[in-house]
């Protein structure tokens, strides 16, 4: 809890849910929808896809709602 | 047409048909909206752009997919110590489920040759004008305001313009043609801010020149 009180949590799950590529990824295996348990239909707007969309940016693909970027490709 | 009464330019009404042409056949045929400093920010920023146009191809691979999410998830899990039952651990990941289209990217050579081909373009413009020339030196106007800092001012006025425009998240061509073509607040403001200060300024230069 911060010293503002409690933070509210937005009660709808992300508008960007169905258009973001890796929503429906979150589901391949039931440890993956951590994703979805805490940004997604959490707190979304914790989610730096959702942070950076917001300010009119492109948002990569493999940006993970953490920050991080994936490595798909081989190095 | 007497171009000598255009001062050597084309109609401006030909010019607003080619932008417009431009502009939405640049959406329709890309999907993307047309903005010139974009384009130079990508190129800049041309590495890290190569790198993420490698990422999007890679995503469309689903065993690469499969396992880059599963060593990311863990990872962030056991950063956020949150435990992940070992059933869960060793259970199979299932086959990737296929999400939303990613939206299409312009490859950077297709942006690089859009650059090129404004310069050409307007080479060419000039030249069928009859009036292509090419100088070294400052325009007069400018070698008498700025004196022998003259090219040093032009440098300087090109970084003002590029801090501008990537603060304001576009130029005349991302908000004047692409954001006012679709009215959008933010464009509509900008546009009217750029040209406005443009105008003043030029009335204020026209004092002072004369």
């Amino acid at each position: 809890m911060s010293a503002d009180g409690p933070k509210k949590m937005p009660s709808q799950p992300c508008p960007h849910s169905t258009s973001c590529p890796l929503y429906p990824q979150f589901t391949m295996a039931s440890f993956l929808r951590y994703w979805r348990t805490s940004y997604c239909d959490a707190d979304y707007t914790r989610c730096a896809r959702f942070r950076l969309s917001q300010e009119g940016k492109p948002v990569p693909v493999n940006l993970l709602p953490s920050g991080n970027l994936m490595k798909l490709s081989p190095k | 047409m007497n171009l000598e009464v255009l001062n050597g330019r084309w109609p401006f009404w030909l010019g607003a048909v080619a932008l417009a042409v431009t502009a939405v056949g640049y959406a329709a045929t890309l999907g993307r909206l047309l903005g010139v400093s974009g384009i130079y920010e990508r190129l800049v920023h041309a590495r890290a752009e190569l790198a993420t146009e490698r990422e999007e191809r890679a995503f469309l691979d689903r065993v690469a997919l499969e396992e880059a999410l599963r060593r990311e998830t863990l990872a962030e899990m056991e950063k956020q110590g949150v435990q992940v039952p070992p059933e869960e651990m060793a259970a199979p990941v299932s086959t990737a489920v296929a999400g939303p289209a990613i939206a299409p990217r312009v490859p950077l050579w297709g942006q690089l040759v859009f650059l090129v081909m404004m310069f050409v373009g307007g080479a060419l413009a000039k030249a069928l004008a009859g009036g292509l020339t090419f100088q070294s030196q400052p325009d007069p106007a400018h070698a008498h305001l700025f004196g022998r800092a003259a090219p040093l001012a032009l440098l300087f006025g090109g970084v003002l313009v590029g801090f501008g425009t990537r603060m304001a998240g576009g130029c005349t061509s991302g908000h004047g043609l692409s954001g006012c073509g679709r009215l959008q607040p933010g464009s509509l403001l900008a546009t009217a801010c750029f040209f406005g200060s443009g105008v003043a300024l030029s009335m204020v230069l026209a004092r002072v020149l004369a």
